[in-house]
């Protein structure tokens, strides 16, 4: 495809979500709601078109029908000009940003179709579609912009889109609390990320990703040294920016609570993709990165912090939606381990299988509350294999990836992170790269306890669904069948797929992890070459570390299932009546919400108070006070002055203002003259 | 010529639609007006539009001699980059300040759309002078409209509103009088650009200039407004009329800008740099503090008050910082602000209307019985909060971008007030647009095409020039920076030694910022 086709990618979705929207509004009157075959024909069309063109720009990259291209790029337009910045509106599509258009639309495209049969019953399907598809457009220009200024406008679009999706069902209030929430806690994180801009201008003279990597890949020791400071300022920056998108500590207690939004909108945006966007940028500036040890450190270590902390939130979840956001909170640490350890290829492979069966998991999860109409307590599930056989098949394979057990998705993709965590070298003070690999290790045990703990409580365990509801059980239909299907079996040859590989198609020879690397090496290979000179010379023979992990891995992973599946197999102690809160209590409310009442007492109440505090005390009292206190004393030296104002007689009072100003000239010129 | 024609025709547009008709409780006549009004301020818009694109020339005629003095007053006119926008930015907003104003005037539309023109045709006239005689007059005369429009129009509060705007005028505009006079005096011109080369040639000691500064400092801050002489901004703005809080929010608060940028700078250059610190510190106050207080209010019309508190005294911090990205940055946000600030004060005027209630816990549910205000008032509330694609994005990036240039704390710190202001207006949509009806609340009807038509235009135009900025900052950016230059060449002179920033950028191997086509 030609590189003057790009903006189609973007502006595609755009029109769809225009077209969609427009007749939301115009039927916002009509009792019917506006067409809804129209609506679902474009919403569907306009992303499969561009997986269709991220495709064809994919096969031009990889050199298939000609030569191989290193990046298209399109500039549009000149955004900002001036004072060194010299800023075009610019969309490449590299080896990077196709690897993530590629899952970004094709997945989106299949969330597409199954919001369709999902949502086609709600009075504001097309308002819903028309905001699923200004995702895509924002998502697609995040990934595709050649800046961070482009980059930012698409970060904050899909910010945007989350707060309009999550409220969706806006009169509950507890959802538009937790819409505002998701945006508020975003915010912050676009602030690091705009001071991090700032820092990296500062730093490289450019706000453009390849004169930032071309400054970093060709800046001698002493420039890099003398600025050291301000490029570890800059990352953290640039990464508190990725922990507020990506859910990370301290910036992650919005993730669960976004799933106030309908099922699709977390599959697509709380799993599969803008959540990833961090994970994305990181290894978009991995030249800046690697430049600063002490970044990647922070990086490496919250990423473990989160993981942690996810999967045991994650544990002791009722709702399960809910569990499955901690599960994905606790996913992308795990690709923040990888990429803090200097592994950004691996990081990217997890991205690449998470979206799979992270996608599977949600709309098995949405395929089983729509047949349970509503109903998301897992205590009042189970047992629903031949009721719903396909969300069956769907959870199991994603169950399956997930765990990392042998030859699914996740087995390829963490398996690689807990190596490249063991073999790292990140340090701070010592190498605390093994230390952080055990952890991973067990939180890898953890998640296969937590999801064999989901599965067994919807499908596994006896049913406790009400024998009313269980009578009336909504099958699956076709629209959301399909993309269950794909994406079951996607989750499972994801990983597999590159391992499989035919030798030697497209010039890449070798096995597993190999193709994607070296799919990805232009853009993140001489950061990790970078990494590995600093740490120590070769990158030594990892074949016999790589064995032993995957042997370990699979144990935990086996192991955790079993005792999953051992402590839930008859289901929960007791089951309560329909409408229970599902809010953990006790110790796991503890987990849950630590850092919501921390942020809470820390923050937002500090901040309520100064609010009013200023208001009351400066604004009203002080403020006031002076007015009153200037006011009086006006009207005794005025003559009655203010008092005219305050008996409203307000021509009066102006014709006294006049008077006062050209008596005030008169003595004044009188004074001069003198 | 055409400068002249500018500033009269809205002086000959106020006589014609005092002249429209002679019944005035005629509900009649107030369309009458309204709808001559409208086409006679777009018309006005129209002549003025050629100055953006760097026409316009001048116009200079003596007016009248300061008698005891040399000074001869006159009737100068001129135009240049940041003056250009100004005029685009009154001259715009002039129509969507009488179409927000056809639901509460009524019947006395005549009286509203007349002083809607004076208004306007003193603003024109005070970002047109080239004399500071003529500047005076015209900034001191466009209190009036605003005190009657609050006097016939205002809300119940009205008298203390005026009480505060008054007294806050004048305690600016008094010392600035005198300091006028003073030059005169010591100078014996009136003349803008004389002035400035007597005071930078050294032709009033230097004692005497820092007097002179604080005068003409005090007035602007007065007008922006700047911590602490902001008390009378929120009174005010909680009491006008949607369509005229339009011209006050929208076009006159910037005119306080204006003033630091055509004024303060160019003159007092030394004393500006030796107390930029003090001003930035000042806006970065108004910045942080009005966004938390804003968070406080239970009044929109406050909320939003204490918002464009928020937002110029972030405009002033990058006027301070003489960093040519931040100086673009403050003209791109004196549109982009005018345009946003104008869009929220029609649509909450709108509510206003139909409710008589601008209180955010007294109405709920409109995005289900109104879909067209909620998506408005969304994009507006979003373009206020910054959101990339909007003209406000493009202001706050080079005035943070500026800021960061010239100390990166300076940055971090206003740097809250991005957040801030999403949690506030946020909370306004939520609470208007989400959950349910209030108790007791009849459901409001949606906005009617009038309504409509005149928030649109205001948003569609922030889209535009959230993609297109340098067409503003190429030409008043452009001359933002000459009018800074010998305050910048000041602060430089001040700080012998490296910027704050200690990042030997040139030692750095050198990659061109340019883009590979």
């Amino acid at each position: 495809m030609d590189s003057s086709l790009l903006w189609l990618i973007p502006a595609l979705p755009l029109f769809g979500a225009i077209l969609n929207g427009s007749l939301s509004l115009a039927g916002s009157k009509d009792s019917y709601g506006p067409p809804r075959g129209i609506v679902a024909t474009f919403a569907v069309l306009m992303p499969a078109l561009s997986f269709a063109l991220s495709v064809a720009a994919a096969a031009q990259l990889g050199g298939l029908g000609g030569e191989a291209a290193p990046a298209l790029r399109q500039d549009l337009f000149t955004w900002f000009a001036g004072d060194g910045l010299n800023l075009s509106f610019g969309l490449t599509i590299d080896r990077l940003s196709s690897l993530m258009l590629l899952f970004v639309t094709g997945i989106g495209t299949l969330i597409h179709l199954y919001s369709v049969g999902y949502m086609g019953e709600d009075r504001g399907f097309a308002r819903f579609m028309s905001y699923l598809n200004l995702f895509m457009t924002a998502m697609i220009i995040l990934v595709m912009g050649s800046s961070l200024p482009v980059t930012f406008l698409g970060w904050e679009g899909v910010g945007l889109c989350s707060y309009l999706l999550i409220g969706f069902w806006h009169k509950t209030p507890e959802y538009a609390d937790a819409a505002r929430k998701a945006f508020i806690y975003n915010r912050v994180g676009d602030l690091g990320f705009l001071l991090g801009a700032f820092a990296l201008f500062q730093i490289t003279g450019s706000l453009d990703y390849a004169a930032i990597s071309e400054w970093f890949r060709t800046a001698d020791a002493g420039a890099l040294a003398s600025a050291h400071n301000w490029i570890t300022a800059a990352c953290v920056l640039i990464f508190l920016g990725c922990a507020g998108k990506s859910a990370q500590i301290p910036l992650q207690a919005w993730l669960p609570d976004a799933m106030a939004g309908p099922t699709p909108v977390s599959a697509l945006i709380h799993a599969a993709t803008m959540v990833t966007a961090g994970v994305y940028l990181v290894a978009r500036l991995s030249d800046a990165f690697v430049s600063s040890p002490e970044a990647m450190a922070v990086v490496f270590v919250i990423g473990c912090a989160t993981a942690v902390w996810g999967a045991v939130a994650g544990l002791v979840q009722n709702d399960v939606k809910k569990a499955l956001a901690y599960s994905t909170v606790s996913q992308l640490g795990f690709m923040f381990m990888a990429a803090g350890c200097g592994a950004f290829d691996v990081a990217l492979f997890h991205v690449f299988t998470h979206a799979f069966f992270k996608a599977a998991l949600f709309l098995s999860a949405g395929a089983v509350i729509h047949g349970l109409h509503h109903e998301q307590d897992m205590r009042r599930m189970g047992g629903l294999r031949k009721n719903l056989p396909i969300a069956y098949l769907a959870m199991f394979y994603g169950w399956w990836a997930i765990t990392g057990l042998p030859f699914a998705a996740g087995f390829f993709s963490k398996d690689l992170i807990l190596e490249r965590a063991f073999a790292g070298h990140v340090h701070l003070g010592f190498n605390i790269a093994p230390l952080v690999g055990a952890i991973a290790l067990a939180t890898a045990g953890l998640t296969a306890v937590y999801m064999t703990r989901v599965i067994t409580l919807v499908f596994w365990s006896p049913s406790r669904v009400d024998p009313e509801v269980k009578a009336h059980v909504h099958g699956t239909p076709i629209t959301m069948a399909i993309p269950l299907l794909v994406l079951g079996i996607g989750s499972l040859i994801a990983g597999f797929a590159w391992v499989g590989l035919p030798m030697g198609w497209m010039g890449v020879p070798e096995n597993g992890m190999a193709f994607l690397a070296s799919w990805l090496s232009p853009v993140v290979g001489p950061a990790q070459e970078v990494l590995a000179k600093a740490g120590g010379g070769e990158h030594g023979d990892h074949s016999a570390l790589a064995v032993g992990v995957a042997i370990t891995g699979s144990l935990v992973a086996a192991v955790g299932s079993l005792i999953g599946w051992w402590i839930w197999r008859k289901g929960p102690k007791t089951v309560p009546a329909a409408g229970t809160s599902t809010v953990p209590t006790g110790f796991g409310g503890g987990w849950t919400f630590g850092f919501d009442k921390a942020a809470d007492w820390v923050v937002v109440k500090p901040v309520i108070v100064v609010a009013y505090g200023l208001y009351w005390v400066v604004e009203l009292a002080i403020l006031g006070v002076a007015g009153w206190v200037a006011a009086a004393g006006s009207r005794a030296l005025g003559d009655g002055y203010a008092l005219a104002l305050q008996r409203s007689r307000l021509r009066t009072s102006l014709a006294l203002a006049m008077l006062g100003l050209a008596a005030a000239v008169a003595a004044l010129i009188f004074f001069a003259v003198n | 010529m055409l400068l002249l024609a500018i500033f009269l025709a809205p002086i000959a547009a106020a006589v014609i639609a005092v002249l429209a008709h002679s019944k005035d409780a005629d509900q009649g006549a107030g369309d009458a007006a309204h709808r001559l009004g409208l086409v006679l301020a777009f018309a006005i818009a129209a002549l003025a539009t050629p100055l953006a694109l760097g026409h316009g020339g001048s116009f200079d005629a003596t007016w009248f001699a300061v008698p005891g003095t040399d000074a001869v007053v006159h009737l100068k006119l001129g135009t240049d980059g940041v003056t250009a926008w100004m005029v685009q930015l009154i001259a715009w907003l002039t129509p969507f300040a009488i179409l927000g104003g056809r639901g509460v005037a009524g019947g006395r539309m005549r009286e509203y759309v007349a002083a809607i023109f004076f208004c306007e045709a003193m603003m024109l006239g005070a970002v047109l002078a080239r004399d500071l005689v003529l500047f005076y007059v015209c900034y001191e005369a466009m209190l009036v409209p605003i005190l009657v429009l609050l006097a016939i129009f205002g809300g119940p509060e009205r008298r203390q509103a005026a009480l505060w705007f008054v007294l806050m005028t004048m305690l600016g505009s008094a010392p600035l009088l005198v300091a006028i006079w003073v030059i005169i005096a010591q100078l014996g011109t009136t003349d803008l650009v004389a002035a400035i080369a007597g005071l930078q040639a050294g032709e009033i000691s230097a004692n005497t200039q820092g007097w002179l500064f604080w005068a003409f400092a005090l007035a602007f801050a007065v007008k922006v407004p700047l911590v602490p002489l902001h008390a009378w901004q929120a009174r005010t703005y909680s009491e006008v009329p949607g369509g005229a809080a339009v011209l006050l929010a929208g076009a006159m608060a910037k005119l306080g800008v204006y003033g630091f940028l055509v004024f303060v700078l160019p003159m007092f250059p030394q004393k500006s740099a030796e107390h930029a610190q003090l001003f930035i510190i000042l806006g970065v106050i108004g910045a942080v503090g009005g966004a938390v207080v804003a968070l406080a209010q239970d009044d929109a019309k406050r909320m939003l008050a204490y918002s464009s508190l928020s937002h110029l005294g972030l405009v002033v911090t990058g006027i301070f910082t003489f960093q040519q990205a931040a100086l673009d940055g403050a003209v791109i946000q004196m549109v982009a602000h005018g345009l946003s600030a104008a869009a929220l004060f029609l649509l909450v005027g709108a509510i206003e209307e139909r409710t008589r209630s601008p209180y955010l816990d007294d109405h709920g549910g409109f995005a289900s019985k109104a879909p067209l205000f909620t998506i408005l008032f969304v994009i507006a509330a979003l373009a206020a909060a910054g959101l990339p694609g909007t003209a406000n994005f493009a202001g706050e990036f080079l005035l943070l971008l500026g800021a960061w240039k010239s100390a990166p704390w300076i940055a971090a710190v206003a740097g809250l007030s991005v957040i801030l202001g999403a949690a506030y207006l946020l909370t306004l949509v939520q609470k208007w647009c989400y959950g349910k009806t209030s108790e007791g609340r009849a459901e409001i009807t949606d906005l009617n095409t009038r309504e409509a038509l005149s928030v649109i235009p205001l948003l569609a135009a922030s889209i535009w020039l959230g993609f297109q900025p340098g067409i503003i900052s190429g030409y008043g950016g452009k001359t933002a920076g000459q009018l800074a230059e010998p305050a910048r060449a000041a602060a430089a002179a001040l700080k012998p030694g490296p910027v704050p920033a200690a990042l030997p950028a040139d030692s750095a191997p050198a990659v061109s910022a340019t883009v590979e086509k």
